[in-house]
């Protein structure tokens, strides 16, 4: 899972999470707390790419609806950082210029490989 | 509870199912909102948490249709969204009933189904409350119905359709808290009722059930007037609770004497009307209700009016002057009697008075019994036989039997017989439907024997009114002093396998007798004018023989059917 790519990424976990709400999420979770987080990089994985998709399509309602989705679903595992950055592009994509929009994405793309890696040393 | 979670996002479902399971709750999973209709069909969630954007079918367009389909039920739908703005959070409420915002804080989200949980519950306790009201309702409604027929039966019977009636009664409720009783009398001439129970509907008309079986009974067995009211103010005293009575207008109406005679308590003004409507009289209640005073305190004293024919007499119960309008106004007496100002034909005036009070409620609601009746003078004649139906094949009763009923001094001064006399030759279905014949036979022959037998009055004396007056003075009089004397009644009844009989009935006083003719013929003779004094004529008409024994201090009369 490593790549080239996201070398330098950072994995401090306070910067990518509400570590408080972080924590109440593995104690709800219990021991279902790694199939959470499976199934939350399973849903997520293919988002980047679809949102980049979305954009060469210039199709800005694919791209709130991923955005939007994106969103719940990190707020919900207490990812803020990546959440406001999801909603920032969902926002975004209802104004008339797609101008910010790649570099949002890129963020995005960034963040989350943060986010996935810290959610992975988490259950492994 | 079961609980289903409608959301797209896996991650989402998963996190929240967990978060609800460990609250106790069943959950069951959508994917989107045409699988959580589908769901809430087949798996009848008592919550729903329904995300908005939702692939396929989105959470408002599929809350909008499961609403449809819980119809009365109430089925919380709790919209999960990431959206923030008031105004999409506010749209959540729609079609939904809450919303919870994402990311989930799980202490909210208990409380939330806690609380949708507290208010299904109380739906569903409403619900069923309703529905056993519902229930009960109709259950009173169906007993109240049944109850009503039998009520009717009882107090609205009699001849009330007789042709010189017309009435109304307007129950406010099912049950009648106004009663209106008329009944032929066996000897001719027609008892009226109109009461007006203290409140209405059934505490109301409960009482009306004695009353109108001691009123029809008494009737038919030729009680007069006041006996029956003395025996319905008894009966209401003792079974009306405190507080309790009726109001009663009551009228003995002689088609003969073309007269009637009222005894009223607590009800308003009755107007009497010529034909012509050129005079009017207001007659006024001088009793208290009947059911308020003991029977040593009762007055029974009647007041007595000449009716010619075409007069009327116009009886209401207090709910037409008491009737209101929308504006709480009270239709009154002087409205009243200006309808009677105004010069209608007779003819129209019980209409008028039913459409004015009509017109002046409007819509505004009733708030009691409305009751008028209008009672003319007729000829007897006009009016339909009073035969009561013999019931087919009914052989019952004693169809061969005597008596002898003899009465002394006492008895004489304070029991009126007749009654029980009726009652007797009453068990025989035959003589039943006779029953007005032999009303006046027996009532007119003991009468004789007392009068003209035990007190020696001399009938002549009623030719003259100043002699009619003298006649009962005297009557009271004797009566009063009366020291010896007597009255034997004989009656006897023989049947020819049921389908015709003979009944003897034999009256005999102790008086000295007179001299009577050996023959009746029907023109009196110069000698029999003695026996048009004692009403024989009429009575010789009514049997099949008459004949007078011994010094004439005993008259056997034979009366034959069919």
């Amino acid at each position: 899972m490593t790549n080239n790519k996201y070398k330098g990424i950072s994995l401090d976990k306070a910067s990518h999470f509400d570590t408080e709400a972080l924590s109440m999420l593995e104690e709800i979770m219990e021991d279902e707390f790694p199939d959470l987080i499976q199934v939350y990089i399973a849903d997520s994985d293919p988002r980047v790419n679809a949102l980049q998709q979305a954009l060469d399509a210039k199709d800005c309602t694919q791209l709130r609806h991923i955005s939007h989705s994106f969103k719940g679903a990190s707020g919900n595992i207490a990812a803020l950082p990546l959440a406001d950055l999801c909603f920032k592009l969902e926002e975004d994509a209802h104004g008339d210029s797609l101008e910010n929009i790649p570099s949002l994405i890129s963020r995005i793309d960034n963040e989350y490989q943060s986010v996935r890696s810290i959610l992975l040393s988490l259950v492994s | 509870m079961k609980i289903l979670i409608a959301d797209d996002n896996t991650s989402d479902r998963l996190l929240l199912k967990k978060i609800i399971s460990k609250q106790g709750h069943t959950v069951i999973e959508a994917e989107n909102g045409k699988l959580a209709i589908d769901s809430y069909v087949k798996e009848a969630p008592d919550i729903i948490l329904m995300d908005v954007l939702m692939p396929e079918l989105d959470g408002k367009e599929a809350a909008k249709e499961i609403k449809r389909l819980a119809g009365e039920d109430l089925i919380p739908i709790i919209f999960l969204t990431s959206l923030v703005d008031a105004q999409s959070l506010a749209d959540c409420l729609e079609s939904g009933d809450d919303f919870l915002s994402k990311p989930y804080n799980h202490i909210i989200l208990k409380a939330k189904i806690d609380a949708f949980v507290r208010m299904r519950t109380m739906h569903a306790t409403l619900q069923k409350q309703r529905d056993t009201i519902v229930e009960n309702n109709q259950h009173m409604l169906h007993e109240q119905h049944v109850a009503k027929a039998v009520f009717d039966n009882v107090a609205h019977s009699g001849c009330l359709n007789a042709a010189n009636i017309k009435y109304m009664l307007s129950p406010l409720a099912v049950f009648n808290g106004d009663v209106l009783l008329a009944a032929r009398k066996p000897s001719g001439g027609m008892h009226v009722f109109l009461g007006d129970f203290t409140g209405h509907g059934l505490p109301a008309a409960i009482g009306a059930m004695p009353m109108a079986e001691i009123f029809y009974g008494m009737t038919a067995k030729g009680f007069g007037i006041r006996d029956i009211l003395r025996e319905i103010n008894l009966k209401l005293k003792s079974i009306l609770p405190v507080g309790f009575f009726c109001c009663a207008a009551v009228v003995d109406l002689s088609f003969t004497k073309r007269s009637i005679s009222m005894w009223m308590g607590g009800v308003p003004d009755c107007y009497l009307l010529s034909d012509a409507g050129r005079e009017f009289k207001s007659i006024r209640s001088h009793h208290l209700p009947l059911g308020v005073l003991s029977s040593e305190k009762f007055d029974d004293e009647m007041t007595d009016h000449a009716m010619d024919i075409g007069d009327r007499l116009f009886m209401w119960s207090d709910g037409i002057i008491e009737a209101r309008n929308a504006e709480s106004e009270m239709f009154g007496e002087d409205r009243l009697l200006s309808i009677f100002q105004r010069e209608l034909p007779t003819d129209d005036l019980f209409e008028a008075v039913k459409s004015h009070v009509s017109d002046f409620v409007g819509e505004s609601e009733r708030d009691d019994d409305t009751t008028i009746i209008e009672l003319r003078m007729v000829e007897e004649s006009e009016l339909e036989q009073s035969e009561l139906v013999m019931e087919q094949g009914t052989v019952t009763g004693p169809s061969d039997w005597s008596l002898e009923y003899e009465l002394g001094v006492d008895s004489l001064k304070h029991f009126n017989p007749l009654p029980l006399l009726m009652h007797i030759m009453m068990e025989v279905p035959a003589l039943r439907v006779m029953s007005g014949q032999l009303f006046t036979v027996v009532a007119e022959l003991f009468s004789n024997g007392l009068e003209h037998g035990v007190l020696n009055l001399d009938s002549s004396l009623k030719s003259t009114p100043s002699g009619f007056a003298e006649y009962y003075t005297l009557r009271q009089q004797r009566l009063d002093e009366l020291k010896k004397g007597f009255i034997k009644v004989s009656m006897k009844h023989n049947s020819i396998g049921g389908r015709s009989g003979i009944f003897t009935l034999s009256i005999e006083d102790s008086g000295p007798g007179f001299d009577y003719p050996d023959k009746f013929v029907q023109v009196p003779s110069e000698s029999q004018k003695k026996l048009c004094g004692r009403g024989i004529p009429l009575i010789y008409s009514l049997c099949h023989s008459l004949e007078y024994v011994g010094s004439g201090n005993k008259v056997v009369a034979e009366i034959h059917w069919p």
